[in-house]
């Protein structure tokens, strides 16, 4: 965080700061307290901002949902509350808020009350490290996330396999055999799932070197990465699906044998924030996507530096809700797995593709094959793709959110490249156009190796789904339906 | 300072508590409470529930459990190797001393014990499920 009595620029916050600071002076406070505490109260204001955007985030992804996929099932979905639906979510969690809070007498209460904590305070946790942004402020170049922490992929890691103990919790303490068998279904899907996830997500680390989220992203100024890793996109979406319990993963929830799984005995508001836990989870998940593999906020700043912040938190969104859609397409296409094939389906499918994937990763970037190559170490050169855009224009001074920057990292000069102030679609250029030949014939070869995968992983899941449909014969049938009476007589 | 980042991670877990809390109480607050034997039952499809649900579980479980601790320890030494892969196969950017193709190797012979234990598993049927 920056020491933000000694900024320079006049933004809101500053603005803001001094506001506090005279205040508290009026309350005769020492100078140094009073800076201090307008310091905090900034610091106060940006986690509000935050907490505010997590909030109408989730809102709104329940929405998306249920409209997107009212429209693949030709009907309108919910439109009448506010305009286009807007206020749905809202008025559901008003309903939700006072309904009876009905606990079984058979249920531990211990457990069973603290278990939608367990399950909301990670999902939450995500948001942390998730990079939103970059914005050009003050002369500086920064990126809006809450902390860059070193660790970032491993923290999120961390944080979403928190979750696993709340769900195990609350199958356990309501006593209830749906939610019991639920938990266990559920605890056994996501451990499987998330070897494969993790073996996904090493590919992107070596590319990177680095576990920063922000590094993730700034090594993606070149090529993103799904063009490189299609394959461990793949798993990862895959796994990204089982993790959250979506469809065509969701058994741990599935209606026709287990009631609501997990949620079962939950009611109320209770049962609203595992409502919530689910939606926000499949926003992280979404924008983890988009950080890992979809390049984060990179794309065609076409604001210029003014508006760096803008264009990048667009392409940010932009991409989050593409994936959030291809999440709702599949639930809107899928069927459900039977639970013997999905465990079959990570193990013996998904974690030696993920290792292979490794190994193919690891040999690109051991060649420095330019694709496999991230970017340059050097933060100037590191930052090039956005620096770019920026170049030559007016800086904008006023902004509220640069108290949210994490600014240590790229402390000194950024390099300004001399253009002409136009806007710039380099990235598109350097991502195709200024391939090497050798370059282009192995973009073009991997691209088709990764469709050939595509559609051997299509085939699969429709085998595995489709496969299990024979015709029974007559004889078996009569013996299920007769139930071994004629046995007996006999 | 990267330990401090870690304040954010604290502060954003007593965000999440904070609004669980308060939107529990809030409902705690607003809430009819009309209670009746039969709403307190444990749910079973309008079933009379039968005994406790809380069984032994399944050996299966366990066996996955098993599973899943071996490629999640062999995966905590992989993302020291993955992060500092770059380093060790050309020394740049900290200038350490780069020790090439090895870097490479030495990972590929990991992984090929990690997938023979994986073969030895299948094999053993601890991937069937039933």
């Amino acid at each position: 965080m920056k020491a933000l009595g000694a900024a320079p620029h006049n933004g809101i916050l500053d603005w803001l700061f001094n506001w506090f600071y005279n205040l508290f002076l009026n309350w005769n406070m020492s100078e140094a307290s009073a800076a201090a505490w307008a310091s905090g109260m900034n610091q106060l204001i940006a986690f509000l901002i935050i907490v505010i955007f997590i909030v109408v985030t989730v809102l709104f992804v329940v929405l998306f949902e249920r409209r997107v996929l009212g429209f693949f099932q030709i009907r309108h979905g919910p439109n009448r509350v506010g305009p286009q639906g807007l206020f749905q979510t809202v008025a559901d969690a008003l309903k939700l808020l006072q309904k009876e809070d009905i606990m079984p007498l058979a249920a531990e209460p211990i457990t069973y009350n603290i278990a939608p904590f367990a399950v909301f305070v990670p999902s939450i946790l995500a948001f942390v490290v998730i990079p939103m942004g970059a914005a050009y402020v003050g002369g500086s170049y920064n990126v809006l996330i809450v902390r860059d922490l070193n660790i970032g992929i491993l923290y999120l890691l961390a944080v979403s396999s928190v979750a696993l103990i709340g769900f195990l919790m609350a199958g356990w303490g309501s006593n209830n055999k749906y939610a019991l068998i639920s938990a266990f279904r559920n605890a056994a899907q996501i451990i499987s799932y998330e070897v494969p996830m993790i073996l996904a997500i090493l590919g992107v680390v070596l590319v990177a070197g680095s576990t920063s989220m922000v590094d993730i992203v700034h090594s993606q100024s070149v090529v993103w990465n799904i063009v490189p890793q299609f394959v461990g996109f793949l798993i990862y979406l895959i796994c990204g699906l089982a993790e959250t319990n979506r469809c065509p993963f969701d058994l741990p929830e599935a209606e026709s044998e287990l009631v609501a799984g997990f949620h079962t005995e939950y009611s109320g508001m209770k049962f609203a924030l595992f409502f919530l836990a689910e939606y926000t989870n499949v926003f992280v998940i979404s924008a983890i996507i988009t950080t890992l593999f979809l390049g984060g906020w990179k794309g065609p700043m076409f604001l210029g530096a003014g508006g760096l912040w803008l264009t990048s938190i667009f392409w940010f969104l932009a991409k989050t809700y593409i994936m959030v859609t291809i999440f709702v397409w599949l639930r809107a296409t899928l069927p459900r797995f039977r639970v013997d094939h999905l465990m079959g389906f990570a193990w013996k499918f998904l974690v030696p593709v993920a290792v292979v994937n490794i190994l193919v990763i690891g040999l690109g970037v051991a060649f420095s094959h330019p694709l496999y190559m991230g970017s340059p170490g050097n933060i100037n050169e590191r930052l090039t793709a956005d620096a770019r855009v920026v170049a030559l224009t007016q800086l904008s001074s006023s902004s509220i959110y640069n108290i949210m920057f994490d600014s240590e990292k790229v402390e000194g000069p950024v390099r300004i490249i001399e253009g002409n102030g136009t806007v710039d679609f380099g990235w598109i250029n350097t991502a195709y156009g200024a391939m090497s030949d050798d370059m282009k014939t192995f973009f073009w070869a991997y691209n088709v190796f990764a469709f050939l995968f595509l559609i051997l992983i299509l085939f699969t899941v429709w085998k595995v789904i489709r496969g299990v449909k024979r015709a029974p014969k007559l004889e078996v049938m009569w013996s299920a339906v007769s139930g071994g009476e004629a046995d007996a007589k006999a | 300072m990267p330990y401090q980042d870690y304040n954010w991670v604290a502060l954003f877990i007593l965000a999440g508590i904070a609004f669980t809390g308060v939107a529990l109480l809030v409902a705690w607050l607003i809430r009819p409470s009309r209670i009746a034997f039969s709403k307190l039952t444990t749910y079973e499809c309008g079933e009379e529930p039968q005994y406790t649900a809380w069984i032994r579980y399944n050996p299966r479980f366990y066996v996955i459990a098993i599973i899943f601790l071996v490629f999640d320890v062999d995966v905590v030494f992989m993302f020291p190797w993955a992060s500092a892969y770059k380093i060790l196969l050309f020394g740049i950017p900290y200038h350490f001393e780069a020790i090439g193709l090895p870097a490479f190797g030495e990972m590929f012979i990991f992984l090929v014990i990690l997938l023979l234990g994986w073969l030895f598993a299948w094999k053993k049927g601890a991937f069937e499920w039933v």
